[in-house]
């Protein structure tokens, strides 16, 4: 565990540091990958920025909205500087907004730029499961094996490391087909994305000891589930789509 | 042959066979894989009280916090396990560390405001890097009344594997840690929406 970086006197998170060069790799790696699945790279970086900026804009004002009673006895804490005054779900709501109406403005082909987002996605996702293994967080279960890390006060599953694997491995398929497979229908790069990674979170949520239950299940590998299934679906569909014949 | 009998052989249908054919085989095996995931789903399964025995004692969100025993500016020795069933602010501080400073007034207004409720601040002061002195004439000067304690070996800063100053670990009146916030300042606002939560019971 390295949760603070210390540069000389300077002393840096390590997980925030991760996830900023993660996006940074991520958006790079899709900005080159653009051109392969059809999608005009320079649209890439745009969509970014706005999508950053309104996303923080989201989750500040949706978490102040949430919380008026508070924050109008103080309403000079709106623009706070702590990072735990965000709400995650108004951030990506207007982020999702903001892409929406660039993307119209645009004329976006939106099976094209999904295809075109899924290497940032991939590499977010092994940022986050290093950040992770970073600060300690998603740890795995008790466990005897020999490869078990000694975290938080016993030797557990070291989960963290399942998933930095899982997730490198998804991103090299996703890699290796947009360089080889440049006929595949458009949007099938980010479902087959979607597919596979709610396929390992859904084997290894088995091994961490941070999920949360609903009815004894674990909420990630339900979540994961619905996921894989809508993928599944669609996925079927972008192969084979519901043609009328002409006779 | 002509080719009105060609087409009567059905051999531009074989491409369609084909076609649906593969469609076939990859909705089968759509539909295997979900029913393996749904099956694993199950088999997950975990009873919510096994989940909190993989969860037991550490400086970590989810788990009990650490017990230790400090000396306050009384001389007085303060055990974390003898407040339980209060929400607990535990805040790792210096008096040189700027952050740490500016957070402390913000930290006091919480500590009167909810007190009555059943909320305690406990600032264990990193003595081992710091001086007793100097906290104590820090607390002087903003009229800090919750408990200072020292952490003059630096044992309990190690226990709760503290690497910068401030973290600040928020307990609950269960003694579970609900979050620990790494650097500061914290504003009021944070300070007193974490404390109306630990009060509440929330995220439980």
């Amino acid at each position: 565990m390295f949760p603070i970086i210390q540069i000389g006197p300077l002393a840096l998170q390590a997980q925030g540091l991760i996830y900023l060069i993660g996006i940074w790799i991520g958006l790079t790696l899709a900005e080159k990958l653009a051109p392969k699945v059809k999608f005009p790279a320079g649209h890439i970086w745009n969509a970014a920025s706005l999508a950053l900026i309104f996303g923080l804009i989201g989750a500040r004002l949706s978490y102040v909205v949430l919380h008026w009673d508070v924050f109008a006895e103080s309403p000079g804490s709106i623009f706070s500087l702590n990072l735990q005054l965000f709400d995650l779900w108004g951030g990506i709501i207007f982020s999702a907004l903001a892409i929406l109406i660039f993307g119209q403005r645009k004329h976006f082909r939106w099976l094209n730029f999904f295809d075109a987002s899924t290497p940032l996605l991939g590499v977010f996702l092994v940022a986050h499961s290093l950040a992770n293994l970073a600060v300690g967080t998603g740890f795995g279960r008790p466990s005897e094996l020999p490869w078990a890390i000694n975290l938080w006060g016993a030797n557990r599953h070291p989960s963290q490391i399942y998933e930095i694997c899982a997730s490198l491995l998804v991103l090299a398929v996703i890699i290796f087909l947009i360089y080889r497979q440049p006929s595949l229908p458009a949007g099938v790069i980010f479902f087959l994305f979607s597919a596979l990674s709610s396929t390992w979170r859904l084997i290894l949520e088995y091994f961490r000891a941070d999920s949360n239950l609903i009815f004894q299940l674990r909420t990630g590998q339900v979540i994961s589930w619905l996921i894989l299934a809508v993928s599944l679906y669609v996925i079927n569909k972008l192969f084979y789509p519901i043609t009328t014949e002409k006779g | 042959m002509h080719e009105k009998d060609l087409r009567s052989l059905d051999m531009p249908a074989f491409p369609h066979y084909n076609r649906r054919v593969s469609q076939i085989k990859l909705r089968i095996t759509s539909l295997i894989i979900l029913i393996f995931g749904a099956a694993w789903v199950y088999y997950s399964a975990v009873d919510p009280e096994e989940t909190r025995a993989w969860r037991a004692t550490a400086p970590a969100a989810g788990f009990q916090a650490p017990d230790f025993e400090l000396q306050n500016d009384l001389g007085e020795l303060v055990r974390l396990n003898n407040l339980e069933g209060q929400a607990i602010i535990l805040n790792f501080w210096a008096s040189w560390c700027l952050p740490c400073r500016e957070e402390m007034p913000a930290m006091e207004e919480i500590y009167q405001q909810y007190r009555q409720q059943g909320l305690t601040v406990l600032a264990v002061n990193a003595t081992h890097i710091d001086s007793r002195v100097k906290a104590l004439e820090f607390a002087a000067l903003h009229g800090l009344n919750f408990p200072i304690l020292f952490d003059f070996d630096g044992k309990v800063n190690q226990l709760y594997r503290v690497n910068a100053l401030p973290t600040t670990f928020f307990i609950s009146p269960t003694g579970t840690i609900q979050e620990v916030v790494i650097g500061g300042p914290m504003s009021e606002v944070l300070l007193r929406l974490r404390a109306e939560n630990l009060l509440s019971g929330g995220d439980e």
